[in-house]
C-alpha cells in the first residue's frame, strides 16, 4: 500500500462522512417533488377552497403535514440508501463548532419568522378580515375542526431535527425544500382568503401578482432541489463504487 | 544477537502495529473521521470479518483506537474510532517512513 493508495483512502473516508452528514440526495429531489405536487394538484381540480379533498384526504392537511412527512421520509431515505456501507461521522471542525451557535440561533429566528407568518396567514385567511358582525360570526361558526390549528405547531416539534447541530442547519439544500413547503403554506393562508360562503372569490390584483411570484418561486426552487438531489444521488453512486478493497485478503490466515 | 547494521536501525524501529499494511489502511481511514462503522471499514479495506476483528483487537490493545458498541433499533451496531496516542502513532510512522526514502521518493 504506497502514499497515493492512503491518501486515496483518506479522501474517500472524509467525502463519505461529509456526504452522509450534509447531504440528502434523492429526499432532496423528493422535496421538490412535492413542492410541485402541492401547486399542481390543486390545479387541476375544481379549487374552491383550500379545504379540497384530495384522494379523500384534506388538501389543508396534507399541505400542512408536506413539510413533517418530508422531513420523515428524509430520515428513512437517509438510513435505506446512504447508509448501506455502513456509517461514518466526519470530524468535527473547529471553525464550524465556534459558528455552531450562531447558526442554531439564526436558524431559530428563520424558522420562528415563517412559523409566525404561515400562522398569522392561517388566521388572516381563515377569519377572511370580515368587515361586518354578521360575516364575522358566520366565519367564526365555519372554523374549522381544532386539529388542524395544531397541525402548524407540529412544525415548531419537527424544527429541532430540522436545526439538528449546525449540519443540519447549513445544509442548503434542506433548507431550500423547507422554504419552499413553508412559503406555499403561506401562500395558500396569507393570500387566499378564505371566506365563509360558496360565491367566488375577488382576487385583487396586488394578490394574483403576489401568488404568481410566490408559486413561480416556489417552482424555481423546486427544480433546483430536484436537481441537486439527483446529482448528490449520483455522487453518492460515484462514492460507492470507489469504495473497492484496498487490500488483498486472500485468506483468513492469522494477521501478524 | 549481533548489533544491528546502523543504516537499518531506522527500519527496525518503525512502528510494527501501524506498518502491517491493513492496520496502517484502518488507522488511516478512522484517522480521516471521527467515528467508522465496522461496515465501511470492512467494506474499504476489504478484509474478512474475522480478520478485521483481529486487527482492531490488536490496534484497541496498543491503545490506538476504541471501540464503541451501540445499538440501532435492536441491530448491535460496533464502530470505531482513532484515540490520540493512535494519531500520534500514525504521524510519527508517516515521518519515520519519509526519512526513510530516498530524496526522490519523498516529492
Amino acid at each position: 500500500m504506497n502514499a497515493v493508495e492512503l491518501a486515496k483512502l483518506e479522501s474517500l473516508t472524509k467525502d463519505y462522512a461529509a456526504f452522509q452528514a450534509r447531504k440528502s440526495g434523492l429526499a432532496t429531489a423528493l422535496g421538490g417533488v412535492m413542492a410541485v405536487l402541492l401547486i399542481v394538484v390543486p390545479l387541476l381540480r375544481d379549487v374552491d377552497t383550500p379545504m379540497v379533498w384530495v384522494s379523500g384526504v384534506r388538501y389543508v392537511g396534507l399541505m400542512l403535514f408536506a413539510p413533517v412527512l418530508w422531513l420523515i421520509a428524509k430520515v428513512l431515505l437517509g438510513r435505506w440508501l446512504y447508509r448501506g456501507a455502513g456509517e461514518v461521522k466526519p470530524t468535527p471542525n473547529p471553525a464550524a463548532e465556534r459558528g455552531r451557535w450562531r447558526w442554531i440561533f439564526g436558524i431559530s429566528l428563520f424558522l420562528v419568522a415563517f412559523l409566525t407568518a404561515a400562522l398569522a396567514g392561517f388566521a388572516t385567511g381563515v377569519l377572511g378580515l370580515p368587515h361586518d358582525p354578521e360575516t364575522l360570526l358566520r366565519a367564526r361558526l365555519m372554523l374549522p375542526s381544532a386539529w388542524i390549528f395544531g397541525l402548524p405547531l407540529l412544525y415548531l416539534g419537527v424544527a429541532p431535527f430540522a436545526i439538528r447541530g449546525v449540519e443540519e442547519g447549513r445544509v442548503y439544500t434542506v433548507l431550500v425544500v423547507q422554504c419552499c413547503l413553508w412559503m406555499w403554506n403561506i401562500l395558500i393562508f396569507g393570500f387566499l382568503h378564505w371566506r365563509p360562503g360558496p360565491e367566488p372569490k375577488g382576487f385583487t390584483v396586488p394578490t394574483v401578482l403576489g401568488v404568481l411570484a410566490l408559486a413561480l418561486a416556489v417552482i424555481v426552487w423546486a427544480a433546483l432541489a430536484m436537481i441537486r438531489g439527483w446529482r448528490e444521488h449520483r455522487e453518492y453512486l460515484a462514492m460507492l463504487r470507489g469504495l473497492q478493497p484496498t487490500i488483498d485478503d486472500p485468506s483468513d490466515a492469522d494477521p501478524l | 544477537m549481533s548489533e544491528a547494521d546502523p543504516d537499518l536501525q531506522p527500519i527496525l524501529t518503525l512502528d510494527r502495529t501501524v506498518h502491517e499494511p491493513a492496520r496502517l489502511a484502518i488507522l488511516t481511514v478512522l484517522s480521516a473521521a471521527e467515528e467508522v462503522e465496522f461496515l465501511f471499514l470492512q467494506r474499504v479495506t476489504g478484509l474478512s470479518k474475522g480478520n478485521l476483528s483481529s486487527h482492531t483487537q490488536k490496534l484497541e490493545v496498543a491503545g490506538y483506537l476504541e471501540t464503541v458498541k451501540a445499538f440501532r433499533g435492536r441491530i448491535p451496531v460496533t464502530s470505531f474510532r482513532i484515540t490520540d496516542e493512535g494519531r500520534v502513532a500514525l504521524k510519527a510512522y508517516h515521518k519515520q517512513l519519509r526519512a526513510l526514502l530516498p530524496e526522490e521518493g519523498k516529492r
